[in-house]
């Protein structure tokens, strides 16, 4: 076997063996690390939000009129909106899953005059009975509201119990499982009055998606509009253009009521993505480095294969002179690479998992699988032996005279 | 000597182009990325304040029990409005800027013109003195406004511009939702990056564009649009069960002119926290103020993400890697090259003349390198800022701008990474002895 003559290849040649080694290392290591956060990226950004979004537009309005009655306006805007042939349904709400701002509040499982009292934070949707088929959320167990729950905050308050909608992940946080149909729970704001959960959404997300012990948890209570002057329409559009759409809503909006301005208009897609942007960022500047790194990498690589080949062209004469096959020439040269980057894989392993380390301290990412600089590094193996081969078949062409020209 | 290396070394380079651009390519790339990220990692720690003429304290005011929370820096980002009116009212020592944020449709009494949508600060006639906005015509509110609300507003030049086309805008008069103001001052667009006096929403965004006296908050019961935070729960059934609350929604900035003037609002302060402790205001026995400099302020606020740090890591180490193929590379190269080497020996040339001869060489791909990577820096930025600004909805992004700073730093990381690529080939080459290869000729 040729291995001890490849190793001797190595050892007589330390500063070019260390480099090719570093390279293949650090390469290794790099490549890991990135990947897995880039992996673990796109599961944030393609993370569920429980609801239908296509078709969905979410508007926002401002209203400045003195004598400004939220009720009434919005229930005329819902009212001709959805008279609309290509809107099906319009919700008035506070908020919509991944909006980026909205409100949250602290809810318990005991009354919340103890002392005891633990909580629960959750974001507070606050929405007329349409949100849920608006949305497109479903509703798991139980059910969504009745148009005779929808109240303001004081009438809520006097009631014997204050209906909700809740999420799994809220479910499973105060209850440790979801089908929590017909219990009750609390929040500060009405002390003893009991919320009754009439129906939980397995995935109904909240305004944050990055918040964490937040982006899961939301609770939905049937509010009428107030009368402040933000206002948020949810609108499911069928089989219309968004331009389209545009033209449609805004000119049925001013027609209803000129004292508002509309300052959002967008594509739930659109919205979303906001979210996520310096995510967007992050993948983009990763993945650049990346291709950077490999393509510099196997130009690198190859450049100096053919260095060696060019530098070894009288030892190569001299082994085809005493008798070694052109097969023998390549399969020598493949050995030696294969050799030295297998030794770089298993040193590099250990060093991809403390740069690993490294980034756990400076951002919140969960640990890398082992799986990851195994995999790029078996992958770098196979692109390097393809890409020796050149280089290899070129110096199995030296011809055997070589070794006899110049000594 | 040096012009005659410089000589040999285009010639050489010329000699192996493949090679020599690639090795232009990887140091563009390594130094490409670092400057990148490293601008970006700037302009987020960036602190506009430190052009200002005074330094701007931010305070905080630890009011709330101590297991409610505080995540920046050990108290709330903001106070509330009870505290922050009874500091501005105080108003003897120093400059204070009481704010919140507040949005409003904008009307001219120009009926043909659209209603629009605008951002507003609510403010304290300090707030220009102490964060400098450029006047273009007119000025701000008296002090006495500040004590004794009058319905007057500065405005932008581009909303200026917008309400009354081809006019003068001083004079004029302007509708915030449903009420008329009068327009008295006239500023540059106002919206430095990042937005350090107001970091609540996002450190970058277009800023406000008309500003009102905050004396008029509880008159024209102007609402919040930034954040309110609270600790307990509270029924709020009016605008002024709200500014009697303990929500937390005012920022509040101070400057002082001299220390005395700091000891002396110190003072004041403490006799402050005492009495609403005492009247059972405050349940923290610990309560305190602290006061941030801008720099603080942005630090407690964690404007630098965390991608940013990562981001700035990993360009080095890449950088590092593709040092280590141009070291590959140039010593394979210099080595081809051994048989002449020892020919110039032979005829005299010294090892240290050899080894300059390579260096300069190195530097010559170095500094070509880095100016390929300045310019990839800046097509890789135009990249982000494409992905950052539309998602931001800022105009003027600073942040994906290249940071003046590169235009050193770019050349600097450029040179002494092309001739850290050299020393050990240039070293190994001159090391050679003359007479192995003169043998082989």
């Amino acid at each position: 076997m040729q291995i001890i003559p490849t190793l001797n290849t190595l050892r007589r040649n330390p500063s070019t063996t260390i480099l090719l080694m570093l390279q293949a290392i650090l390469t290794i290591a790099i490549v890991a690390n990135l990947s897995a956060l880039i992996v673990d990226r796109i599961n944030d950004i393609n993370i569920d939000s429980g609801i239908n979004e296509e078709g969905l537009i979410v508007l926002d309005m401002y209203h400045f009129a003195e004598d400004f009655n939220g009720e009434m306006t919005l229930n005329r805007d819902i009212e001709s909106l959805t008279q609309l042939p290509s809107i099906s349904h319009v919700s008035a709400t506070n908020q919509v899953p991944f909006s980026g701002s909205g409100s949250s509040g602290a809810y318990s499982i005991q009354p919340t005059s103890s002392d005891e009292t633990t909580y629960v934070n959750a974001a507070t949707y606050r929405a007329d009975h349409y949100l849920a088929e608006t949305l497109g959320l479903n509703i798991s167990h139980g059910r969504s509201f009745t148009a005779e729950e929808v109240m303001t905050f004081d009438e809520a308050a006097e009631q014997a119990s204050i209906p909700a909608v809740i999420s799994g992940p809220l479910a499973e946080e105060a209850f440790g499982r979801i089908n929590v149909v017909g219990e009750v729970m609390y929040m500060p704001e009405t002390g003893d009055v009991p919320i009754e959960i009439i129906g939980v959404a397995e995935t109904f997300m909240s305004p944050w998606p990055k918040w964490r012990g937040m982006s899961e948890n939301s609770i939905w209570f049937a509010r009428k509009p107030s009368n402040s002057n933000f206002k948020t329409l949810a609108i499911r559009t069928e089989g219309i253009s968004y331009a389209e759409a545009q033209r449609l809503i805004s000119e049925t909006i001013y027609t209803n009521d000129r004292s508002r301005v509309i300052v959002g208009f967008e594509n739930y897609e659109q919205m979303r993505d906001r979210q996520f942007d310096i995510d967007h960022a992050l993948l983009f500047s990763l993945s650049l480095i990346i291709v950077l790194l490999i393509g510099v990498i196997s130009l690198g690589s190859v450049g100096m294969a053919v260095f060696n080949v060019e530098r070894r062209t009288k030892q190569i004469g001299t082994r085809r002179a005493l008798g070694a096959s052109k097969r023998s020439i390549v399969s020598l040269f493949c050995l030696e690479s294969g050799v030295l980057l297998g030794v770089s894989l298993v040193l590099a392993v250990p060093v991809a998992m403390l740069l690993n380390v490294q980034l756990m301290n400076m951002i919140s990412i969960d640990s890398m699988s082992v799986v990851y600089p195994l995999g790029v590094g078996l992958a770098l193996i196979v692109v390097s032996l393809i890409g020796i081969l050149y280089p290899a078949l070129k110096a199995s062409l030296v011809p055997p005279s070589v070794a006899t020209r110049t000594l | 000597m040096l012009s005659y290396y410089f000589d040999l070394a285009i010639r050489s380079i010329k000699r192996t182009p493949f090679i020599s651009a690639l090795m232009i390519a990887a140091l563009a790339a390594g130094v490409g990325m670092t400057v990148t990220m490293l601008s970006v990692y700037m302009q987020l720690s960036h602190d506009p304040a430190q052009s200002l003429s005074k330094q701007p304290y931010a305070l905080q005011l630890q009011s709330h029990p101590a297991s409610q929370g505080g995540s920046y820096g050990g108290a709330m980002r903001q106070l509330t409005y009870m505290d922050a009116n009874a500091i501005q009212r105080q108003r003897n020592d120093g400059a204070t800027v009481v704010m919140f944020k507040s949005s409003f449709a904008a009307i001219s009494p120009n009926t043909e013109i659209d209603p629009q949508f605008v951002e507003g600060r609510v403010t304290t006639r300090d707030f220009f003195e102490l964060f400098e906005p450029e006047f273009i015509s007119g000025n701000v509110w008296s002090e006495q406004v500040d004590l004794e609300a009058d319905f007057v507003a500065v405005i932008t030049e581009s909303l200026a511009r917008s309400l009354y086309p081809g006019q003068e805008a001083v004079g004029q008069s302007i509708t915030l939702n449903i009420s008329e103001y009068r327009v008295i001052g006239v500023i540059k667009d106002f919206a430095p990056q990042p937005k350090y006096y107001d970091l609540n929403n996002s450190a970058f965004d277009n800023g406000e564009s008309v500003f009102v006296p905050f004396s008029l908050t509880p008159i024209a019961e102007i609402s919040n649009s930034g954040n309110t935070n609270g600790w307990r729960a509270e029924v709020i059934n009016s605008y002024e069960d709200f500014i009697n609350s303990e929500y937390h929604w005012i920022q509040v900035w101070k400057a002082f002119d001299s220390p005395s003037q700091r000891e002396s609002f110190d003072r004041w302060m403490r006799g402050y926290i005492d009495e609403q402790r005492e009247a059972g205001r405050f349940p923290n026995p610990d309560a305190s103020y602290f006061l941030r400099t801008s720099e603080e302020w942005l630090e407690i606020n964690g404007v630098v993400v965390d991608e940013s740090r990562i981001l700035v890591m990993i360009s080095a180490l890449f950088l590092v890697v593709c040092i280590i193929n141009t070291i590959g590379l140039l010593l394979g190269k210099f080595l081809k090259s051994a048989p002449a080497i020892g020919t110039r020996r032979a005829l005299g040339a010294s090892q240290w003349q050899i080894f300059l001869q390579h260096i300069v060489e190195v530097s010559i791909i170095g500094f070509a390198g880095g100016l390929a990577g300045l310019v990839m820096a800046s097509l890789v930025l135009s990249g982000l800022d494409r992905i950052l600004s539309s998602g931001m909805g800022v105009s003027h992004l600073m942040l994906t701008q290249l940071h003046w700073s590169m235009w050193l730093w770019a050349p600097a990381i450029a040179i002494v990474s092309s001739v850290a690529a050299g020393l050990l080939p240039a070293w190994r080459i001159c090391r050679m002895p003359p007479s192995l290869y003169l043998k082989i000729q």
